[in-house]
């Protein structure tokens, strides 16, 4: 018995009866000898691979039934075992593959041979040596222990007692207490509080991320009125630029991005790489948390915003699910699932689920199971082509240039499509015969490679392995596949013995009466994003060319028929040019319906209208996927970029929805979709439900049911999680510093009845972040200085007890937001297309609406810790390394505000050096310089003249003099062959360059200033 | 990030508290795993008090540096390192287990040096230094798909997003020079030089390098077009003098320090970062000696950037998916590759550089030893990730030997398999670690390269 297999955990302790593989009585495998497993690798494996695959494998798994091992098909689909060892007659894997009716595989049957092959191997006892159970365990390490269980975090919240102090006059609020009692009990006082001037910059970074003005610093220092701090953090918390600097925490969290980061080999990537919508979460983000929507609303409507009520019918508010898609895209659907599980238990709960994906939860009580019921949820959603556009989101004005430029683009895809397909089907007219009878053998066996060579077909080709999956896999054709392939597909199933005899009578049926096809059914009775693979495919009448040529044949074998058919699509191949040029300039070539059948098999030219949305492309092309370079032809980079970029394109959510079948999925044994085990029940995840015992989700995927158990006040970790990030961010570090684990593994809360005090407050005045704030930054726990104590610092180091405030570096944002306001010109406007604000030319807009390409996160945002956003990331590190320092000293973007403030009006009226030095001082500190300050400047500025001089004259090659604004052609990323050229530049800001001649005295002054540490620490 | 993150501050007090508060707390008796990631961060810390200061590894090594020469589009391994004689007499046929037919190098092989190890005629030069190379024949991975291979032979995972392997290194080692980058990374994707969850100045830093593009654009921000060096050095002094008192304020807080310290190395950075990426400063016969391509070009600069103190330097050079016409593009890319590779393994030696150098050579996956179709000159060879090759040479590897045995047609391994995460134990022992105690905890869990994986390959350690 292995351990993995074994349930524990809370499913265990609570009853729970599930039963896992490893409890059924599994059937001893009989020694399998090296000549069955030759003959199992050679001819068995590449059915069950090649033919059954698409369908039957775990994570797909259509009726339940995956093949991908021998314990797979024993336990079988909903009908049970799918193969009775010796008996192929009752084996239903054999009846399906043989049958008339909903024969298996949909599309393209299996050969007489192939059929042959598996009755025999049946026959023999079904020897298959993949097994599940090979599997070795790695480590004893589990989570699934009481102790593990018994851990702070996981149980429910209860308000303690607020504790008694002996400095009472100290405490301003609840919190004072309770940091003064561990104060006090450490034998430690806190320190006194900061200066006024200090304690608003702290305010204005915490709550808005930019310095206050000069004028709004000094209206503080003078207002005497016993609440003028309350009045500060009120306004604060009312300015539209909160949001904007919460919302960025949060976005870090749900490691957000603009970009898929999915990945081709190297430095490839796909065209079709940017998401164009993901700023309308981002603004939802903002605009939730401006209004303070209670965090428990505020995490349901990013999970389930379509099932609400209040939410699911405003576009604006279903943009909140872009939470689930705005993440990295993976090939594999696994990885995908798996991202979105990590993020949304990391997010909301502060836990690791997705440790659970291969093993149990080596530390916490989240055992297999537990991941595999939420991979059921997340695994029955699904994306449209194209979501919700949010009104208002794009200037009407503009709407109709937008619309008019989108068309061109599209009508380029859509011609770039009809070219490409045109390709592929001369490519296939001229090898027709050789392409079905590879389609219908397996290429890696010997017989398909005899075919290649003998039609000279490279299965390695990427293209011509292309189309051979197409033909395999039937739904990626063309809807008529059924008329021209019918005949081929039934007569292929034939014995080679016999054909000759019965290819009459079978041919006969068939054009006599209605073809021996599967039965039509509901193939997208919903749009869907990708088609589902192995769908059967609808009844046609057999083409009238077809049934012509085949009415006459006497054919010895399969290949006489595909010769046959390869002599019609050559017949047709000449009206081909001719036919799809009329359909580029949107006509239709006058011929009859089997002609246009034969010229567009097997792919489909589908008619203009279909090309009506970059989601209606993007789902055509998915086709052709598979070949990079035909995915390279379709200009979606453009109609990203334009979608990003034009005033006039509205805004999409991103949305998702439940599939019309929700279902529950398979444990995956260590993670690997080839060892599929027991199905779990889509339900939330045990620690969601301290005491009672999770019941399988009622209605459709389970998403709003996961979300209320997240949001519930009775769950453990949610409030805590959100009370202790909101903390982290007050005081540089949280209770707990990691901030996205709360499990076993954290650290001990510093200050666990505080936490817990605060999350039950929390919770009762209806999970309002702007409350907790304010209890926050009125307590004087807050509103200490940072002045250190030569004990307290040996006592207590980290200042883990808040004997004083932290001193912080600025993150990249504030740093950059606070030199865009400094040049006076900030954009404050809200939200919108994302904006480059790493590159030339600059826009003055926050940095929260920066564009953020996840692949190639720009090294500017990595040099200043920005989070990665490949996955759930809060709380940054806070590093000092060089290149931070080279881009105060080097950047454009330095240069440019240094040059932006010394032209500010109040620089440009002093009337003296020293007036000069002080209204720079006022602009970028807020405060007067002392006087030894002015004695540096005016030192420095003696001294540089003569240097700036010598700057001018040799940077004249580079620079001019003029001091103009130029309009310089932006510098583009180097162009490198084969790499994708253009796929790497971030968008581009429509706005001047920056000025480009030497810097003055006062320039290198104000940048000087800018390189000191006060302009980038909070005291 | 747990008690790690303190590390990011600069600050060895901190750590130092968090650690024996993380000791003295009342654990899950999780056992050895996290207790010897604890000891690996003490000494770590204690070194000194950066991210990026050098740190003695705790085992004995020779190699300091590692230059990786990453062939990343799958070079086949019959035709380079793996002779594979025997398949001569099944040409032709077909094999259960690969598509199409069996098709034998068309290359020859020659034993080559005193210890008589066999590399193709497609490297004449290399030839020449048979006995510093070793060669491991047996090499494996999971998935024969480019991206996700690529990626698991960078960072140990193909699924997760996980550090690199240079930043694995840098982090581990520091760097000797603190005016460079200690990870660079000529050419690749950012996924293999990703730090992931490691602080971010352990991320391989993008030099966009190319002989003859200008030195001051290779890294960002390398240069000041608005004012001159003299006044930028007046700028500097302003700072520091304003920083002074600012400082004091704050007690002198080592955050505080350790920020205008990093204005001073920046303003080395400047000249040591333009002089290292300078190849034309190379003699003309050094140079002639690489050849005058931008892999050679590159090369060069990992030699001057590996001279100057930097720890790992990656360079790509991509190109080896020969699904077809493998004579000609595969002997385009070795005629690519020989002489560059063979010049950079002598000029270390030469310099008594490649003792302390680990040079590596290999790409994601091999190649089939059977061509789909037929044989003629559109043949070429498909993924194939049962076995491949790669080859080590320099600092604590011995030279003139390979490891492990394919089957005859070098499809399958015979003897001695060295999975990538083999692969990654064995660089990491010979840089000093052992890669079960090079960790880093992250939520909760405590990391490693190697995941839970990975044997040493002892044999092959000098």
């Amino acid at each position: 018995m292995k351990s993995w297999l074994k349930l524990g955990g809370p499913a265990a302790a609570l009853g729970l009866a599930l039963t896992a593989v490893a409890q059924k009585p599994a059937p001893v495998p009989t020694q399998i000898t090296p000549e069955q497993t030759q003959l199992f690798e050679s001819k068995i494996h590449p059915i069950l691979t090649g033919k059954c695959a698409p369908c039957h494998v775990d994570g797909i798994a259509k009726g339940g039934l995956s093949l991908d091992f021998r314990e797979s098909w024993q336990l079988g689909g909903g009908s049970g075992p799918a193969i009775v060892p010796g008996s192929p007659e009752k084996s239903p894997l054999l009846q399906r593959v043989k049958a008339t009716a909903n024969q298996m595989p949909p599309g393209g049957h299996l050969s007489a041979s192939e059929i042959a092959a598996l009755e025999s191997w049946i026959k023999m006892g079904a020897p298959d040596p993949r097994s599940a159970t090979s599997v070795k365990t790695t480590s004893k390490l589990t989570g699934m222990t009481d102790k593990a269980r018994e851990h702070w975090a996981f149980q429910p919240v209860e308000k303690p007692a607020i504790p008694k102090v002996k400095n009472a006059a100290w405490v301003k609020n609840p919190i004072d207490s309770f940091v003064l009692a561990k104060l006090e009990a450490s034998g430690m006082a806190p320190n006194p509080a900061a200066s006024r001037a200090a304690l608003i910059r702290r305010a204005y970074y915490d709550l808005v991320g930019m310095p206050p003005t000069v004028e709004e610093v000094r209206a503080f220092l003078a207002d005497k009125s016993p609440n003028a701090w309350e009045k500060v953090v009120d306004r604060l918390l009312a300015s539209p630029h909160y949001g904007e600097r919460w919302g960025r925490h949060w976005l870090d969290t749900v490691r957000y991005s603009d970009t898929t980061g999915a990945a081709q080999a190297g430095q490839n990537r796909l065209a079709d790489f940017r998401y164009a919508n993901a700023w309308t979460y981002r603004d939802w983000v903002i605009g939730a948390i401006n209004k303070d929507t209670p965090y428990n609303e505020f995490l349901m409507a990013q999970l389930a915003a379509d099932q609400i009520s209040t939410t699911k019918d405003d576009p604006a508010q279903l943009a909140a699910l872009g939470f689930l898609t705005v993440g990295k895209r993976f090939q594999d659907k696994n990885d995908l699932i798996d991202e979105r599980i990590d993020t949304v238990t990391k997010a909301t709960m502060g836990i690791t689920v997705a440790c659970a994906r291969c093993h149990d939860h080596k530390f916490d009580p989240i055992p297999t199971a537990d991941y595999y019921s939420l991979y059921g949820i997340f695994n029955s959603i699904e994306e449209p082509e194209i979501g919700p556009e949010i009104p208002g989101s794009g200037d009407p004005e503009q709407r109709g240039d937008y619309e008019k430029q989108e068309r061109v683009l599209l009508d380029k895809g859509r011609v770039a499509y009809y070219e490409y397909v045109g390709e592929k089907l001369e490519a296939f007219q001229k090898k027709a015969a050789g392409y079905l009878m590879l389609a219908t053998a397996n290429a890696r066996s010997k017989e398909g490679s005899e075919l290649a060579q003998k039609y000279g077909i490279n299965p390695s080709n990427t293209r011509e392995r292309d189309t051979i999956r197409i033909l395999q896999q039937g739904v990626r054709s063309s809807k008529d596949t059924a008329a021209v392939m019918g005949p081929f597909t039934a007569l292929q199933r034939l014995p080679e013995g016999s054909f000759s005899t019965q290819y009459a009578q079978t041919i006969g049926r068939m054009l006599g009466t209605a073809p021996a096809v599967a039965a039509p059914q509901g193939r997208f009775a919903k749009q869907r994003a990708t088609p589902q693979r192995g769908a059967n495919l609808p009844v046609k009448p057999v083409n009238a060319l077809v049934a012509q040529e085949l009415a006459s044949l006497k054919p010895r074998s399969i290949a006489d028929v595909a010769e046959a058919y390869g002599r019609l699509f050559a017949k047709v191949a000449v009206q081909r040019d001719a036919y799809i040029e009329a359909r580029k300039k949107n006509q239709v070539l006058s011929v009859d319906s089997a002609t246009s059948q034969l010229i567009e098999f097997p792919l489909g030219l589908p008619p203009a209208s279909e090309f009506n949305s970059t989601g209606s492309l993007r789902k055509l092309a998915s086709r052709f996927n598979a070949d990079n370079r035909a995915a390279a032809r379709f200009p979606f980079d453009e109609l990203n970029r334009l979608q990003l970029t034009h005033p006039g394109a509205p805004g999409h959510a991103m949305v998702v929805a439940d599939v019309e079948s929700p279902s529950d999925a398979r444990i995956l044994i260590r993670g690997e979709k080839q060892r599929p085990g027991e199905v779990v029940p889509r339900r939330v995840f045990a620690l969601c439900t301290p005491g009672s015992e999770p019941q399988p989700v009622k209605a459709g995927s389970g998403r709003l049911e996961l979300a209320r158990a997240i949001a519930a006040p009775s769950n453990p970790l949610t409030a805590r999680t959100v009370v202790n990030r909101a903390w982290m961010h007050h005081f540089g570090q949280g209770f707990i510093r990691t901030a996205d684990d709360l499990g076993n593994m954290s650290e001990k809360p510093s200050h666990p009845e505080l936490l817990d005090w605060l999350a039950g407050r929390f919770m009762e005045t209806g999970w309002s972040l702007k409350k907790l704030h304010k209890w926050v930054m009125l307590s004087n726990t807050y509103q200490q200085s940072t002045d250190t104590h030569p004990i307290y610092e040996k006592k207590d180091p980290a200042n883990r007890l808040l004997w004083h405030a932290n001193l912080r570096r600025l993150d990249f944002e504030s740093i950059r937001d606070t030199m865009v306001a400094l040049t006076g010109k900030l954009d404050p406007v809200l939200g919108g297309k994302p904006v480059n604000i790493t590159d030339e030319p600059y826009v003055y807009r926050r940095s929260v609406y920066g564009y953020i390409d996840r692949l190639f996160l720009s090294d500017l945002l990595t040099q200043f810790d920005v989070s990665d956003p490949t996955m759930a990331n809060t709380g940054r590190i806070s590093t000092i390394v060089p290149q931070q320092a080279l881009f105060f000293m080097n950047s454009a973007m330095a240069v440019d505000v240094a040059r932006q403030v010394v032209r500010r009006d109040e620089v440009g009226k002093a009337q003296t050096d020293e007036e000069k030095i002080k209204s720079i001082y006022l602009i970028l500190y807020q405060r007067s310089p002392k006087p030894e300050e002015v004695q540096a400047g005016l030192g420095f500025l003696g001294k540089v003249g003569s240097a700036a001089q010598n700057a001018e004259a040799s940077n004249t090659a580079a620079a001019t003099s003029k001091g103009r604004l130029q309009k310089r052609p932006v510098v583009k990323p180097a162009q490198k062959k084969g790499m994708g050229v253009g796929k790497f530049a971030p968008i581009r800001n429509n706005t001047e360059m920056v000025e480009r001649k030497a810097l003055d005295s006062w320039e290198l002054y104000t940048q000087a200033l800018l390189c000191s540490n006060e302009f980038v620490y909070v005291s | 990030m747990s008690h790690l993150k303190d590390v990011a501050l600069c600050s060895g007090r901190d750590v130092t508290h968090s650690r024996r508060e993380f000791l003295s707390r009342t654990g899950l008796g999780i056992g050895g795993l996290a207790l010897s990631a604890l000891f690996a961060s003490e000494a770590r810390a204690d070194a000194g008090n950066t991210l990026t200061s050098p740190k003695k590894a705790p085992l004995p090594s020779k190699a300091k540096h590692v230059i990786h020469i990453f062939a990343s589009g799958a070079p086949s391994h019959l035709d380079t390192f793996d002779p594979k004689p025997g398949m001569e007499k099944f040409r032709g046929q077909s094999v259960s287990g690969a598509s199409g037919v069996i098709f034998p190098s068309p290359f020859k092989f020659q034993k080559c040096g005193k210890s008589g190890l066999e590399i193709s005629e497609l490297f004449p030069n290399l030839q020449k230094l048979a006995d510093d190379m070793c060669v491991i024949r047996t090499m494996k991975t999971d998935i024969p798909a480019h991206p996700v291979a690529a990626k698991m032979m960078h960072t140990g995972s193909a699924q997760l997003v996980k550090p690199s392997l240079g930043s694995w290194a840098l982090y581990g080692l520091g760097t000797e020079n603190q005016n460079l980058p200690g990870f660079v990374t000529l050419g690749g994707s950012p996924e293999w030089r990703q730090s992931a969850f490691l602080p971010s100045p352990y991320q391989g830093t993008r030099a966009d390098f190319a002989p003859g593009k200008p030195v001051d654009k290779v890294l960002l921000n390398l240069k000041n077009e608005f004012s001159s060096s003299e006044a930028q050095r007046m700028q500097l002094d302003l700072a520091r003098q304003l920083n002074g008192n600012h400082s004091a304020k704050f007690q002198h807080d080592e955050q505080l320090e350790a920020r205008i310290d990093s204005f001073e190395l920046a303003f080395r950075m400047q000249t040591e970062a333009m002089d290292a990426f300078d190849i034309s400063k190379e003699p003309a016969a050094i140079r002639a000696k690489y050849g005058t391509s931008d892999f050679a070009g590159k090369l060069l600069c990992a030699r001057r950037l590996v001279e100057r103190g930097v720890r790992f330097v990656q360079v790509d050079i991509g190109g080896w998916d020969h699904h077809q016409q493998l004579v000609q593009s595969l002997t385009k890319k070795t005629n690519e590759m020989d002489q560059p590779v063979a010049a950079l393994i002598a000029d270390l030696k030469e310099r008594g550089l490649l003792d302390s150098t680990l040079v590596i050579w290999g790409g994601e996956f091999g190649r089939t030893p059977t061509t789909a179709g037929s044989i003629n000159d559109q043949s070429g060879r498909d993924h194939h990730a049962r076995c491949f090759s790669a080859f080590m040479a320099g600092g604590g590897v011995k030279g003139g030997m390979h490891y492990g045995e394919t089957d005859e047609l070098g499809m399958n391994i015979a003897d001695k398999p060295v999975h990538v995460h083999d692969f990654h134990a064995t660089i990491l022992r010979v840089l000093g670690f052992d890669h079960t105690k090079l960790t880093y905890r992250y939520n909760g869990r405590d990391f490693r390269l190697t995941d839970n994986y990975g044997n040493i390959v002892n044999e092959i350690l000098a």
